[in-house]
């Protein structure tokens, strides 16, 4: 697939980088000469340095010969306009990046009306969205829903206190007989004498261990039960405390209040300040530096049900959550007297993972993946069979949403007569609007949406069995 | 240099020609009070024509003289292109009391036994809508009794006006005029002249309706319009004896209500924009108080049944609006349902209406002051905006409604003291007081008795007048051309200098080293 990428900011890096390591032939368009340098020594793609608005520049990247472009500057307009003039030289695909809200209303909307493969995706939207759902399920390191809600994917670290620790997979398979409410997709942990920690597909023999990585395919319905198995809890977060008031603090305080939670917001910049004390009907904005410990206990840091660090600077998000933490275990805790806040922080140098992780800071969302996995489902829809597509901060491992189109391999007959890879697991079905947890007696059917979790490499091949 | 014609500047004749700012104010004030009792006068001399006819020829000559006045002045006045926003307040001020004057004036002629300190008294509870006499009115004096309505009526329309001028000082004038649209909702109308004819217009379709109910209900059509004056202006002064009728009462609860209602709700209701009318918490904290009162009021006193019920809706509306029929003799009460009615008239009801009080609108901005400060002690840090009906409340208009309730205060207890010295207890002192300023009457004791203020040494009702016109002028431009009028005195007199410059020891004002200016 011949793919444009206009903007490379940390999204449409990460997205040029992820498509090109998929086998697609890239370019990157991008008007900062500094950015454009360190991308050439970082990507092994095509890239321009110019205006995505400029038609020379669009005329030099092919576009006429483009499947796809991605608009992902930080300046809407300029990424609607490469929409529409890619769309004239006859692009067949465009992803844009769009936050404005008044840019999104139906007027705009309009501008692509009679334009069948065009997505509108707002980071900002999306890494709150991420948020959200980690807010709502304390201890979950991220949260995916795959057709169209229907199955969720789960991925959590194994506490000690855990239901699942020390059983084996086979043992678990029989307790949830006859009808399975969700299923172990894969499986990172650190074996005796490594240094690092390894994804596998897990068999039946496999036994779990407490710090064991997990990542569940389960039903929608039975979200509760796997929560409560993996010594978690699906509850309801009263207070919320934001560290940083940009625009996806306010998307989320927005959601937040709506559903009725305390909400308090911290910003550094008065005027940011302001204006948010003034958006936010009901929540308590203060206007302070996030790693003032004055500030912290002023805003009551200790009681909050959850700690969210999402300002733009990385260290400060850190040192927040870790302060946040400490604070609440030396402090008496949170509502339950225990651990202190639920911390989530924000990060955009993954290579803060296992710091983070080290530190008891219990989750953390990468905006660039939350973005990507919204890109990457799009794109991977062409031709590919694959509806949808979930990358993971943790582990190393993808879930897959494909569809089965009439005819093709697996078409009518079952999981275990298509001899998969060890490195692949089909996790759930999903036929007319129902799931039900893969077995290996189930039998596929034209149209049925089929949730896999495969290692890297395995999605061409797995592709090849549903087109 | 010849000057380019349409250049927008006005030419030095006509600027000569334009009045200054506090000039035009203060004739179109004159005028408005001349023009207004004017009206007044010769409606009540054709109205006298039902009775005995003995005052008409005086009141149509008053009347006219005042509308010749009244129209004299305004041809006269050559608007200046901006007119100040002080002066305006005190044009304000000026009117009502030169009408509270001019309706005094009338009073002496065609009432035989008035006094002058009588007059006036009767005069400023008519046209404030205070309703504190309980002296009535000979039933047969035609004139005088249309006098008194008609100049409580005009009341109600001074409060509305009063609403337009000052109500943006509170951060809520957008409700009645915004030309930039930037309140958010559709205004009433784009500039405040537009703003005033509808609200006269909403009023006097509320007066129309409840005189429409009295007619219903059996009332003598004389009776049921001034009855319908007084209940709609919130004015309350009714010397008939229709009152005592139960259906009479439901109309006028029901009259009271909607004199109580913002006249920019009634006018969202009327033009089909009544979607999430409701969510105003003004509304819900009003109609709140008119279902939940009732209840503590009828659990104070010693009624019981329908009849119980209705009387204690009926005494609680009328002191919620402020309007302050005579009702519920009392004599058995608790201690507590006097102190009832008493906060409730401080309340008042909602902000836009002709109602008087403090008004919900001032408490809750209070609340949230008050709520903020609280806040701020808890949290130095944290920015918390004043939130009214989902917008912001800007700082000066906090400010002022603080500065408002501290005069308000200072204003009750002043006139408490004023009335106390003139040999009454302080507890009536204090009840008198409330009334005055909050334009309700009339008077209670501590065991629910009326108390008639018209028996009153002269020197205790002629304290509680600047109160009421205080009151009904909604403190704030009473307050601001008090303060322009003592400056204008102060700069004329100037006693001090006059008093250094005797002595010698420095120049007086109007000479500067030893020459004249």
């Amino acid at each position: 697939m011949r793919i444009i990428v206009v903007g490379a900011g940390e999204v449409g890096t990460y997205v040029a980088d992820r498509l090109s390591t998929q086998g697609h032939d890239v370019t990157v368009i991008e008007a900062d000469g500094e950015r454009v340098r360190r991308l050439q020594m970082e990507l092994d793609v095509e890239i321009l340095r110019g205006s995505g608005t400029d038609p020379d520049v669009l005329d030099e990247a092919r576009a006429g010969k483009a499947d796809l472009l991605v608009a992902v500057t930080k300046h809407d307009e300029v990424n609607i306009l490469c929409a529409l003039m890619a769309r004239n030289k006859g692009v067949s695909k465009t992803v844009v990046r769009v936050e404005s809200r008044s840019l999104r209303r139906a007027q705009a909307d309009a501008l692509f009306a009679d334009v069948d493969d065009h997505l509108v995706i707002d980071p900002d939207e999306e890494v709150a969205q991420a948020v959200r759902r980690l807010i709502r399920f304390t201890g979950v390191l991220e949260y995916d829903e795959m057709a169209g809600g229907e199955v969720v994917v789960l991925t959590a670290r194994l506490p000690g206190n855990a239901s699942l620790v020390g059983k084996s997979l086979r043992e678990l398979g029989r307790e949830l007989e006859p009808d399975w409410g969700f299923i172990v997709g894969s499986i990172t942990r650190r074996e005796a004498g490594e240094d690092r920690e390894t994804t596998v597909i897990p068999r039946g023999d496999w036994t779990l261990r407490e710090g064991d990585l997990l990542t569940v395919v389960c039903k929608r319905e039975n979200l509760e039960d796997v929560t409560t198995r993996m010594g978690m809890e699906s509850q309801r977060s009263d207070r919320v405390l934001l560290l940083g008031g940009g625009r996806t603090a306010e998307i989320l305080a927005e959601s937040l209040l709506a559903q009725g939670q305390s909400v308090g917001v911290i910003e550094r910049d008065e005027a940011r300040a302001r204006q948010l004390a003034e958006n936010l009907d009901r929540a308590l904005v203060y206007h302070g530096d996030i790693t003032d410990a004055v500030l912290l206990d002023e805003a009551d840091v200790v009681r909050q049900d959850v700690v969210v660090a999402m300002t733009g600077e990385d260290h400060a998000n850190v040192l927040a959550c870790l302060y946040a933490k400490s604070a609440g275990v030396s402090g008496g805790g949170s509502q339950d007297g225990q651990t202190g806040p639920e911390t989530i922080a924000v990060i955009h140098r993954l290579q803060l993972l296992d710091l983070l992780e080290a530190h008891q800071v219990d989750a953390t969302i990468s905006p660039r993946t939350a973005t990507a996995n919204s890109v990457l489902r799009f794109v991977r829809g062409e031709g590919e069979t694959v509806a949808a597509v979930a990358t993971s901060l943790h582990g190393d491992a993808e879930v897959l949403d494909f569809a089965v189109t009439p005819g093709c391999k697996c078409d009518g007959r079952t999981i275990s007569e298509l001899g998969l890879h060890e490195d692949v697991l089909i996790g759930a079905i999903v036929r007319d609007g129902k799931a039900q947890i893969a077995r290996g007696r189930s039998t596929l059917r034209p149209r049925d949406h089929v949730i896999a979790v495969v290692r890297p490499g395995q999605a061409a091949h797995l592709s090849s069995l549903f087109g | 240099m010849s000057r380019p014609v349409g250049s927008g500047e006005r030419s030095p004749a006509r600027r000569a020609a334009a009045w200054p700012s506090w000039a035009a104010a203060s004739a179109w004030a004159t005028a408005a009070a001349a023009g207004g009792a004017g009206l007044l006068a010769v409606a009540a001399g054709l109205v006298d024509l039902l009775g005995s006819g003995d005052d008409t020829a005086a009141l149509l000559v008053i009347g006219g003289s005042a509308g010749l006045l009244a129209s004299v002045l305004a041809v006269w006045v050559r608007p200046p292109e901006r007119v100040r926003h002080a002066d305006v307040l005190c044009a304000v001020t000026g009117a009502l009391v030169m009408f509270i004057l001019f309706v005094a004036g009338i009073l002496l002629v065609v009432e035989s036994n008035a006094t002058p300190p009588g007059a006036l008294f009767r005069a400023t509870t008519a046209a404030t809508t205070t309703a504190m006499e309980a002296t009535p009115v000979d039933a047969a004096d035609h004139a005088v009794r249309f006098l008194v309505g008609g100049a409580q009526w005009m009341g109600g329309i001074g409060a509305l006006l009063v609403a337009v001028a000052v109500l943006p000082f509170f951060g809520a004038g957008r409700e009645f005029a915004d030309r930039s649209r930037r309140g958010g909702r559709r205004p009433m109308a784009p500039d405040p002249g537009t703003a005033v004819r509808n609200l006269a217009i909403v009023h006097g379709l509320a007066t129309a309706v409840t005189l429409i109910g009295f007619l219903v209900v059996g009332v003598a059509p004389f009776e049921a319009v001034l009855l319908a004056m007084a209940t709609a202006s919130t004015g309350g002064l009714f010397s008939g004896g229709d009152l005592d009728s139960a259906a009479v009462q439901w109309v006028a609860v029901a009259g009271m209500a909607i004199a109580g209602t913002s006249l920019v709700v009634l006018w969202r209701l009327g033009v089909g924009r009544s979607r999430n009318l409701l969510r105003s918490t003004e509304l819900q904290a009003y109609l709140g108080l008119l279902v939940v009162a009732p209840v503590a009021f009828l659990a104070w006193t010693d009624g019981s049944g329908p009849d119980g019920i209705r009387r204690a809706v009926f005494t609680v509306t009328s002191a919620v609006t402020t309007t302050g029929f005579p009702s519920a003799p009392g004599g058995t009460w608790a201690a507590a349902a006097p102190v009832l009615l008493l906060g409730l008239v401080s309340i008042g009801p909602m902000t836009g209406s002709t109602g008087g009080g403090f008004q919900i609108l001032r408490h809750r901005i209070l609340a949230r002051v008050a709520v903020r400060e609280l806040l701020r002690q808890l949290h130095p840090s944290a920015i918390i905006p004043a939130r009214l009906g989902g917008r912001i409340a800007s700082e000066e208009t906090l400010a002022r409604v603080v500065v408002t309730q501290f005069l308000f205060v200072s204003v009750l207890f002043g006139t408490a003291v004023m009335v106390a010295t003139a040999g009454l207890d302080l507890a009536t002192a204090l009840a008198a007081s409330v009334h005055a300023i909050s334009t309700a009457g009339p008077v209670r004791a501590l065991d629910g008795s009326l108390v008639d203020v018209g028996s009153w040494p002269t020197t205790a009702r002629m304290a509680l007048l600047p109160a009421m016109v205080i009151g009904r002028l909604s403190v704030y431009p009473a307050i601001v051309a008090l303060g322009a009028g003592t400056t204008l005195v102060r700069d004329r007199v100037r006693v001090g200098r006059r008093f250094r410059a005797a002595r010698g020891r420095r120049p007086g004002p109007d000479r500067v080293d030893g020459c004249d200016r």
